[in-house]
């Protein structure tokens, strides 16, 4: 879900979801190099992603990755749901 | 939609793999160069950046090692990765897999060629349509001194039984009988079924050519038409395409040949019928005379739904109307309803099943087998399990690797197992006689079921033993066994132990085959030792089949074969002749006892004989007279009884003088002669011209003259080689009569080896067995042996550095080796013994329990024993201890 939103903004290569993901998140998420291309690998073979290569700021070739409309779909479900969850969990902490 | 692109993708990377592998190191690369960039520009030193770019994102090699394996198409190429590892582990220890797939192929092949026996016989349903619904009726009653009795139908009560069944669609009848067939002048005798109408339409069977009886046919006088056999075809008349109206002779009658049977059609587990006629029965036949002449076998095939219970219950039903009906005919005989598969088989299961429990025996020994040999390798490899333990790989992975060796061993092993039973299925199929007349088996090929049978115990053996080794090897500490040297662990004598336990198994196993070969091998020795009773030097045996319609009465008959007896006896060269003729199974009543209830009489053989048959056959009188010209069919009915009725039914008393008084023919009441009261004026000692030579039979003998047959055999002793005097006899015949041809003309000792010729199969299978049970015995303590000694190398060139005598290292290996073995022999004796009842009936002459066979079996297998572990042994006594102490 996180790197779905992250690719929600702007189609980036896999380092630059990695520092993304680091600096939104202030520090609580490190990613490591094998986890992330494991979920890319995944996103993509579900159809959720898409990929090409271009070259990057410093020329170089990279591949970058698009969300796809059914990405962006189920970017949109994950998040209500998620914001459900959290808002029960919040409301079962406050009662008391 | 995300299947399919997760399907393809998959392949992609599959197929593509070193693209693919590029593809992404070029990426991971890349990820971990900009990595390191950013690192740089934050003023790290090189050294410093990498080092926490290592930690923090990981190094490549690790991520794209992360990332194949979370795919699916990785479990494939770690898959054929293992493949080709374990081909070539197994190349490299050529000796350990030559033993390994000869063992497997050798249990496996024996095992599923004995199966795809029991499958085509016991399992596969007979080869007609829809053939569970048939079904075969007999009468029966239980009798006493002859047990259970089943007969066929009379023609009467068939009748009764199609008027009042509810159950059977259609009820079908036959009977055998024998012809000389004459076609294009050359005689041949042909065995037919004399067939009811509906019998081909029952069996669902189309003749290849023609057609098929019609009702009408079955009238005598509108039946000299004949469906012939697909043999008969190609035999006599070469496969001609216009076959249809060509005519044959039968007994001296013209028939026109109506129909050709289909090649594979069998239906019968006697000689192949040749001839099928129509069963024209003549009114004498078919009325109220002939309700106990059980002689028609009857089939029947139920109707779709109707279940063999309710078939039986119903016949119960019908056969106590008619013991109620006709008493006289029918009292105490029951009617029986048989599964045709069971009514073929019957006496084929139990002999089946035990045939199949030992090959599972083989298939026990061959398992114990493997596990040792599996066993022993893992143990050998534990070095090169740790070190890939240590360097990283997940015990799941080494697991996988382990079994791919299993499961190749066992693919290689069970394919050359296949091979074996093909052949070995050949070999049942068209080299074994006692076979060949059963329908099923021509059709013995390796079918699913026997694949499917196979492909199980290539699985159970290989993977299923080899499954235990390789868990508990993953299982390995570590640290101890990279240390090791080639000393023996503390974990090494469990592994010891239970291949000891493993050895005991086998030899135990070993021990049970080999006592219950040896004690069918002494049953066989003394069957063919039994006094015959009869003397088969110089002396030959020939059919003589005179035609009813030539000779009907018993005048005509008795004529003939008096007059050809005096000509043969009047030749050159014979010392005597005679002739006898079976006339079937009797109820009869001893003496003047009182006639006992029905169900308690006692049965004998009666069979006609002429004078001098005795003298012919070289028998042995042992009291009274024979019979001589003097008794004719005018004087005294006279009987001659053999030793067996004599001691069984006049117990301690001289029985000459008594009197027997046949009640009934069992199966047939046709030609009554031999009705009235016997006088008892000889004892024989038993002649045993059946199969069953093991058995003593009452039986008695009436006098041809007196009990005149249309057929009889004929015996001629000749002072030297009988068959010379064959063309003297056989002229001799044709003076009387131009047209009778003699048939079968056989040397008695030809005869006895025949009829001994139907144990040859079985026996070749109990020597095969206890051989093949041995073998493997005796590779599997070798190979223990053999692999205990190399990985004790060291421990004996310490022994011999020390000062041991090489002598005393042999010894101790053989007292080894023959300590485990010793241990096996009491259990194999043991389990021998408990079974000793399953082989019990298969015994003659020998008891289950005799001490001698399985004395000389555990000294055979002590013996086998030695020799296999004397080679190991004498390989550690010459170990070189220079070379063994540098070497690991």
């Amino acid at each position: 879900m996180l790197i779905l939103k992250t690719l929600a903004l702007e189609p980036i290569h896999g380092y630059g979801i990695a520092i993304r993901i680091e600096q939104i998140s202030r520090g609580v998420f490190r990613v490591n190099s094998g986890s992330l291309f494991v979920a890319l690998q995944r996103l993509q073979r579900d159809g959720l992603i898409n990929s090409e290569w271009r070259a990057t700021e410093n020329n170089r070739r990279a591949k970058y990755y698009l969300l796809t409309d059914h990405g962006r779909k189920r970017l949109n479900a994950e998040t209500r749901a998620w914001g459900r969850q959290a808002a029960a969990i919040a409301r079962i902490l406050e009662a008391s | 939609m995300s299947l399919l692109s997760h399907l393809a993708s998959g392949l992609r990377s599959l197929f593509r793999k070193r693209d693919a592998d590029r593809e992404l190191d070029e990426e991971l690369s890349s990820f971990l160069e900009t990595a390191l960039q950013e690192k740089l520009k934050q003023g790290l030193t090189r050294s410093e950046a990498l080092r926490q770019v290592r930690l923090e994102r990981g190094t490549l090699a690790s991520a794209h090692e992360e990332v194949r394996s979370t795919a699916w198409e990785s479990f494939f190429q770690t898959s054929w990765q293992d493949l080709r590892f374990a081909a070539r582990m197994l190349a490299k220890s050529p000796s350990f897999t030559a033993i390994a797939l000869l063992t497997l192929a050798l249990g496996i092949g024996v095992n599923t060629s004995i199966f795809s026996l029991v499958n085509a016989i016991l399992i596969r349903p007979l080869p007609y349509p829809d053939s569970a619904q048939l079904v075969g009726l007999g009468q029966s009653r239980v009798q006493q001194g002859a047990g259970y009795i089943q007969t066929g139908v009379s023609y009467p009560n068939v009748l009764e039984i199609d008027r009042q069944n509810t159950v059977f669609e259609q009820v079908a009848y036959y009977r055998f009988h024998s012809y000389n067939l004459i076609a294009d002048n050359a005689p041949e005798r042909v065995l037919s079924f004399q067939v009811s109408a509906g019998f081909l339409p029952m069996f669902g069977v189309a003749p290849q050519i023609g057609r098929v009886f019609t009702p009408a046919e079955m009238q005598p006088g509108s039946d000299a038409i004949v469906i012939i056999s697909y043999g008969l075809w190609q035999r006599r008349f070469a496969g001609t395409p216009d076959i249809l109206g060509k005519l044959v002779t039968l007994d001296e009658r013209r028939y026109t040949i109506i129909g050709v049977m289909p090649r594979d059609f069998q239906f019968t587990w006697d000689a192949p019928v040749d001839v099928l006629v129509p069963l024209a029965l003549s009114p004498a036949e078919t009325g109220e005379a002939a309700r106990t002449s059980r002689d028609l076998e009857t089939l029947a095939r139920m109707k779709p739904g109707i279940t063999h219970d309710q078939a039986q219950s119903e016949m119960n039903a019908v056969a106590q109307r008619l013991a109620q009906a006709y008493p006289a005919a029918n009292n105490g005989w029951n009617i029986t309803v048989e599964p045709l598969h069971a009514a073929y088989y019957r006496h084929l299961t139990q002999p089946l099943f035990v045939l199949l429990g030992a090959v599972s025996f083989v298939l026990l020994i061959v398992c114990a087998n493997i596990a040792n040999l599996l066993l022993s390798r893992i143990t050998a490899r534990r070095r090169e399990i740790s070190i890939r333990l240590a360097i990283g790989a997940s015990r799941h992975r080494l697991i996988r690797q382990l079994l791919t060796e299993n499961l190749l061993l066992a693919a290689i092993g069970g394919f050359f197992g296949l091979v074996l039973a093909y052949w070995g299925a050949f070999i049942l199929r068209t080299r074994v006689i006692q076979l060949q007349g059963f329908p099923g088996i021509k059709q013995m090929h390796l079918d699913w079921r026997v694949l499917l049978y196979t492909l199980a115990l290539a699985f159970l053996t290989s993977f299923v033993f080899g499954l235990l080794p390789a868990l508990h090897a993953s299982k390995t500490n570590l640290n101890d066994s990279l240390k090791e040297s080639s000393v023996s662990l503390s974990s090494d004598s469990g592994h010891r132990r239970l291949r000891s336990a493993l050895v005991v198994v086998e030899t135990a196993l070993a021990i049970v085959l080999m006592a219950g070969a040896g004690l069918l091998i002494r049953t066989f020795a003394h069957i063919v030792g039994v006094d015959l009773g009869f003397n088969p030097a110089n002396a030959v045996s020939l059919w003589i089949d005179l035609p009813k319609y030539k000779y009907s009465t018993g005048v005509q008959q008795s004529a003939f074969f008096r007059d050809a007896l005096q000509r043969i006896r009047a030749i050159p060269g014979v010392e005597s002749a005679g002739s006898f003729d079976g006339q079937g199974a009797v109820f009869f009543t001893p003496g003047a006892q009182q006639r006992p209830a029905p169900g308690q009489e006692p049965t004998a053989r009666e069979l006609s004989i002429s004078p001098d048959y005795f003298r012919a056959m070289g028998g042995k009188l042992l009291a009274g007279r024979d019979f001589s010209a003097a008794d004719t069919a005018g004087t005294t009915a006279v009987a001659i009884i053999n030793r067996t009725m004599a001691e069984r039914y006049w117990p301690k008393v001289n029985p000459l003088g008594d009197y027997i008084v046949p009640l009934a023919k069992i199966y047939n009441t046709q030609d009554q002669a031999a009705s009235q009261t016997l006088a008892i004026v000889g004892v024989v000692a038993d002649i045993k011209l059946s199969t069953d030579v093991w058995k003593d039979q009452p039986e008695f003998y009436v006098p041809a003259a007196q009990v005149p047959t249309a057929s009889a055999s004929v015996i001629i002793r000749a002072s030297s080689d009988p068959t010379a005097l064959i063309p003297a006899v056989r002229s001799a015949v044709l003076e009387i009569d131009s047209a009778q041809p003699i048939n079968h003309v056989r040397t008695l000792a030809d005869m006895i080896s025949a009829n001994l010729d139907f144990l040859r199969f079985p026996m070749a299978l109990v020597w095969i067995f206890a051989a093949l049970a041995l073998l493997l015995a005796a590779i599997g303590i070798f190979g223990v042996m053999s692999y205990s000694v190399s990985r004790r190398a060291q421990e004996m060139a310490i022994r011999i550095a020390l000062g041991a005598a090489r002598r005393d290292v042999l010894k101790l290996i053989l007292r080894e080796g023959l300590g485990v073995t010793l241990l096996g022999v009491p259990i194999g004796v043991g389990v021998s013994l408990a079974l000793g009842r399953l082989i019990a009936t298969y015994l003659y002459g020998v008891s289950a329990y005799d001490p001698l066979t399985f004395l000389a079996v555990a000294l055979l297998l002590f013996t086998v024993a030695l020799l296999a572990c004397f080679l190991p042994a004498r390989r550690a006594s010459r170990t070189d201890p220079l070379i063994a102490l540098r070497y690991e």
